[in-house]
């Protein structure tokens, strides 16, 4: 097991170091790198310190040395807009990115789960059928529309929910979140709802596809015929053998999440770090852009590492082929 | 024959049960007109082809018969009482306690997230209610009692970690460890190699005499119950077309399937002589027609075979389903 | 090994007669109209893209050109004349006092045209370097499918974010875009349907006759990748119609002046708050429209085209 972690992680310590070649390398295609991580609006003089400050007069390969060290060290240059260093600018607003995600992948397990083990052990009711029509509408529907009508729905014609903004945080056990209150609460439910909306038609998917194939299945034919109740085999036995591949999914999805609450941050004024991605892009800040991606790059290779950990660790069958491997 | 205290009568009389799936091609008589029974301490070999019909009549006495299939006629006795009576929640409380059931691969019938303990422990707790470490004790002697050695780590293990054989027993374990009445044992055994299978049916037909449990050991193989069984069935085409003592219908039998089946078992078809295979297939159970359903691979078919032949007793002790049964002796 | 034509008794040919005279394409067709609601999704298309095509001749005004245009006309209701009293706008007007009418039909036309231009696009360049590298082999395609694994791997939106990050704004921007992060998946659907019709007999009887590879590829390898490519193409126009609003609703799409239904969206969305819902929710309908008839098509089609997958 140590072994497979060991390997693991060294694999995702290559793909970093590709990812940062191929930012370095996209760098310097583009054009002189110097006008992204300069002002636009600098004189000669002021660039040229840049270049110097910055290195940028060196050869390229130990140009990339520095691009690194400045990775690793956090020193990714400053924000032009903000006049501050960029990478504290994007971990300031992960905490409320990293909420709504994770809130999000709740609720699409809260939902999808009981609706698509519904799906799979009813396939026929036209309750079934309802809501796997439901789950092609899931992903057809652009997120940003569906967040639009969700304001317009919840929040301006019923009034139930707030339209924008995060709402207040506590701390609890370290941890810093507006999950901990319940005013919190009814501010992420539409953004978290919204940023749902795709992968609670995947976990329904799966759930059903998992399990329209598990009930057919001798072992749970044969806990059938041990005499257990209804509810230890759906919830034990059945349950158990779709969690699997459903919590793996969801969890390499977690980056997605991220990625994709840009969109849901920019609607519903969610001060995350997607919302400012936007902004910098309009205003084409170009080292917190820089920035952003080291961050998602890197959080995308610990997300992977860490679900292709887990999954080992919760499937049985895996844990002995590395066993024996 | 056996030395059963218990009141008179069999564990299970199964009388005219008949067992249909009604799919959208047409209705497949699975089973029909199905009578047998099994007492206290027997084994009841039930022997045919694959697809005749075996492992839904198991299905059947469990009540675990899904859609589009149903139960439509027939009583299922169990100590006297009729399991079509009862409810969902009465059959439950009977299935993995008073009747159990092992399957045909093990490989596929444990479930391979839950430990063994796990799967062992819920069939003690779902029938009786006794605490986590007494269950747990029970399924350790049950593992002992099938001859698995160093339980408590099998135990532990996830069935993955345990080799077909292994597992079967696990199955058989789980299957006696409430002391059932009746165990169904479909065809537990093909899936593993000869000499497993051969520790297994030795162990298995000794647990039941042990406890007196009845016991249905279904097969496509009639070496297999030769070896084992007290009474032999005989099933086609989702019927059964011969019973009798097991001696006696290997010696004499009346049937001319069971005949061809005899035929190609090795050591029956003689050293040196040809291994007969019954030429044809078993036909398709839907819409089947009127008649008896062998005639067609039938080696002595007469006129009346056009009419589907009732139940006869040529001899004391036999029951058979034939026009044209066959008294000569077995070719050697 | 010619298979002997059926015959009766009497020797006669059976009827099959008329199923052999029936050419793939018209089985094709029977089998997708099979299913009414393929077929409605497949006509509602049809009528949007004719819709889109004939726009400048079926609105009532030309909502770029600013002589047509009042101002005093904005955020109008859905159903109110206009001022000139010629027409009513059906829909209400924008912030611009643009007939929403006008607006959407405008803006169909260039979602679609991004969104089918990019998707050509991306399927030539994805076909083509997937069978490149089929056709190369060895490590030269381990790399190629290296590249688009890791692709892959990033959501789309990521990768198009930082493309526009670079390029800023425009049609062309975008489009370049939206191929960037749609060629891997053609590129990866050729590679892989490659694989399977390479192993079939037929490419093998190919090579015994001495066939080129090159030849193999593209007269025998290429067409039987076709229905494959087909359904990823809609399913992937449909995407890229998605992306391209979204990332113009995010305001780094497509500028001002080429407002996509995307852009209508995005500038409706200000008005959302105080209950004019109409300058957002009816493009959005539109847009709605289109992305799922399309996804609805592909699904089919899948169905249709792979007899393997359907039951
Ligand atoms: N769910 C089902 N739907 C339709 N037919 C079925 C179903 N299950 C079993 N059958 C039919 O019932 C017949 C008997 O099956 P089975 O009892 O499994 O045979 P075996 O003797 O090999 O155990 C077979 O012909 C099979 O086709
Ligand atoms: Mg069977």
């Amino acid at each position: 097991m140590t072994a497979f972690i060991i390997r693991r992680l060294m694999q995702s310590v290559g793909v970093a170091l590709a990812m940062s070649l191929i930012v370095f390398i996209g760098m310097h295609i583009v054009g002189d790198p110097i006008y992204i991580l300069v002002d636009p609006q600098s004189d000669q003089a002021e660039i040229d310190a840049t270049i110097r400050r910055l290195g940028l007069d060196r050869p390229l390969w130990e140009q990339y040395l520095l691009f690194l060290k400045g990775a690793v060290t956090g020193n990714l240059g400053n924000s032009f807009v903000h006049g501050t260093s960029a990478l504290p600018l994007i971990l300031e607003r992960m905490p409320a990115t990293l909420e709504l995600a994770f809130a999000s992948l709740i609720l699409a397990i809260v939902i999808g789960i009981p609706l698509g083990l519904y799906a799979g052990l009813y396939p026929e009711t036209v309750a079934s059928r309802a809501i796997m029509a439901g789950s092609i509408l899931g992903f057809s529907l652009p997120t940003f529309w569906v967040g639009i009508m969700m304001i317009m729905v919840f929040a301006v014609m019923l009034g139930w929910l707030p339209s924008t903004g995060r709402g207040p945080t506590a701390t609890y056990l370290g941890m810093t979140s507006s999950l901990f209150t319940v005013e919190g609460w009814r501010y992420v439910l539409l953004p978290a709802l919204n940023l749902a909306l795709l992968k609670v038609s995947l976990v329904i998917r799966l759930t059903k596809s998992g399990t329209s194939e598990a009930i057919h299945q001798d072992y749970i034919k044969f806990a059938r015929a041990k005499g257990l109740s209804r509810s230890r085999i759906v919830g034990v036995h059945l349950l158990k053998n779709i969690l699997i591949p459903v919590v793996t999914v969801l969890g390499l999805e977690f980056g997605n999440q991220i990625a994709f609450a840009v969109v849901t941050e920019t609607i519903f004024a969610w001060p995350g770090m997607g919302r400012l991605l936007i902004s910098s892009i309009q205003s084409l800040d170009r080292p917190v852009i820089v920035a952003y991606l080291i961050i998602t790059v890197l959080m995308f290779i610990v997300i992977n590492l860490v679900v292709d950990i887990l999954y080992s660790l919760l499937d049985p069958r895996v844990r002995l082929g590395e066993k024996s491997a | 024959m056996t030395t059963d205290a218990l009141p008179a009568g069999p564990t299970l009389a199964v009388e005219g049960l008949a067992t249909h799936f009604f799919t959208k091609a047409g209705v497949v008589k699975a089973v029909d007109d199905v009578s047998f029974t099994v007492s206290s301490g027997e084994v009841l070999g039930i022997v045919g082809e694959s697809g005749s019909g075996k492992s839904i009549t198991g299905f059947s006495i469990l009540g675990l018969i899904d859609q589009p299939g149903r139960i439509v006629s027939g009583a299922i006795r169990f100590k006297g009482r009729d399991l079509r009576g009862l409810s969902e929640n009465e059959m439950q409380g009977l299935r993995g306690d008073r009747i159990a059931m092992i399957f045909q691969d093990p490989m596929m019938t444990l479930n391979p997230v839950l430990r063994i303990d796990t799967q062992m422990i819920e069939t003690v707790q779902a029938h009786r209610s006794v605490g986590r470490a007494e269950a747990l004790e029970l399924s350790r002697q049950a593992l002992d009692q099938v001859g698995i050695p160093a339980p408590e780590r099998r135990l532990k293990a996830y069935p993955h970690e345990l080799s077909g054989g292994m597992r079967q027993r696990v199955a058989i374990a789980i299957a006696f460890l409430n002391k059932p009445d009746l165990i169904i044992a479909d065809e537990p055994t093909t899936a593993l190699d000869v000499t497993i299978q051969a520790q297994i049916l030795f162990e298995a037909q000794k647990l039941c005499r042990a406890t007196g449990t009845a016991l249905i050991w279904i097969t496509h193989d009639l070496a297999v119950v030769a070896a084992l069984a007290d009474r032999i069935a005989v099933m086609y085409a989702g019927r059964i077309v011969e019973t009798g003592t097991t001696d006696d219908v290997i010696d004499r039998p009346l049937h001319p399937y069971t005949r061809g089946l005899i035929g190609s078992v090795p050591s029956h078809a003689g050293r040196g002589g040809r291994l007969t295979q019954i030429p044809g297939m078993t036909p398709s159970l839907i819409d089947l027609p009127a008649g008896c359903a062998f005639r067609d691979r039938c080696t002595v078919p007469i006129e009346a075979c056009g009419v589907a032949p009732g139940v006869t007793s040529p001899r004391a002790g036999r029951h058979v389903r034939c026009h044209n049964p066959q008294f000569a002796d077995v070719a050697p | 090994m010619s298979v002997a034509e059926p015959t009766d008794p009497l020797g006669r040919v059976e009827p099959k007669a008329r199923a052999a005279a029936e050419t793939p394409f018209q089985r094709f067709v029977s089998d997708y109209f099979d299913n009414w609601i393929a077929a409605a999704a497949l006509i509602l298309l049809g009528a949007l893209i004719a819709l889109a095509l004939a726009a400048p001749w079926l609105v009532p005004q030309n909502p770029y050109d600013l002589a047509q245009i009042d101002i005093l006309d904005s955020r109008l209701p859905p159903g109110t004349p206009s001022s000139t009293g010629a027409f009513t706008h059906w829909l209400g007007t924008d912030g611009a006092g643009r007939d929403l009418v006008s607006a959407i039909f405008y803006g169909l036309r260039i979602s679609l045209f991004v969104g089918v231009s990019s998707g050509i696009i991306a399927m030539a360049l994805g076909a083509a370097v997937g069978l490149a590298a089929t056709y190369a082999g060895g490590r030269i395609e381990t790399l190629v499918m290296r590249i688009v694994d890791l692709q892959l791997s990033f959501p789309a939106i990521l990768v198009a974010l930082m493309l526009i990050a670079v390029l800023g704004k425009g049609v062309d921007k975008i489009v370049i875009a939206l191929v960037t992060v749609q060629w891997a998946y053609y590129a990866r659907t050729v590679r892989g349907s490659a694989l399977v019709e390479g192993r079939k007999d037929y490419v093998a009887a190919a090579r015994c006759l001495g066939l080129s590879n090159a030849r193999i590829v593209f007269r025998h390898i290429l067409p039987n990748c076709l229905p494959p490519l087909i359904v990823v193409a809609t399913v992937q126009t449909a995407h890229a119609i998605s992306l391209e609003a979204t990332l113009s609703f995010l305001g780094v799409g497509l500028p001002q002046t080429e407002p996509s239904l995307g852009v209508l969206i995005s500038n409706g969305f200000e008005y959302m708050l105080s209950g004019k819902y109409w300058i957002s929710f009816f493009p959005g309908i539109a847009l709605l429209l289109t992305i799922v008839s399309i996804n609805l098509v592909g699904d089919h089609l899948r169905d249709v085209l792979n007899p393997r997958l359907s039951r």
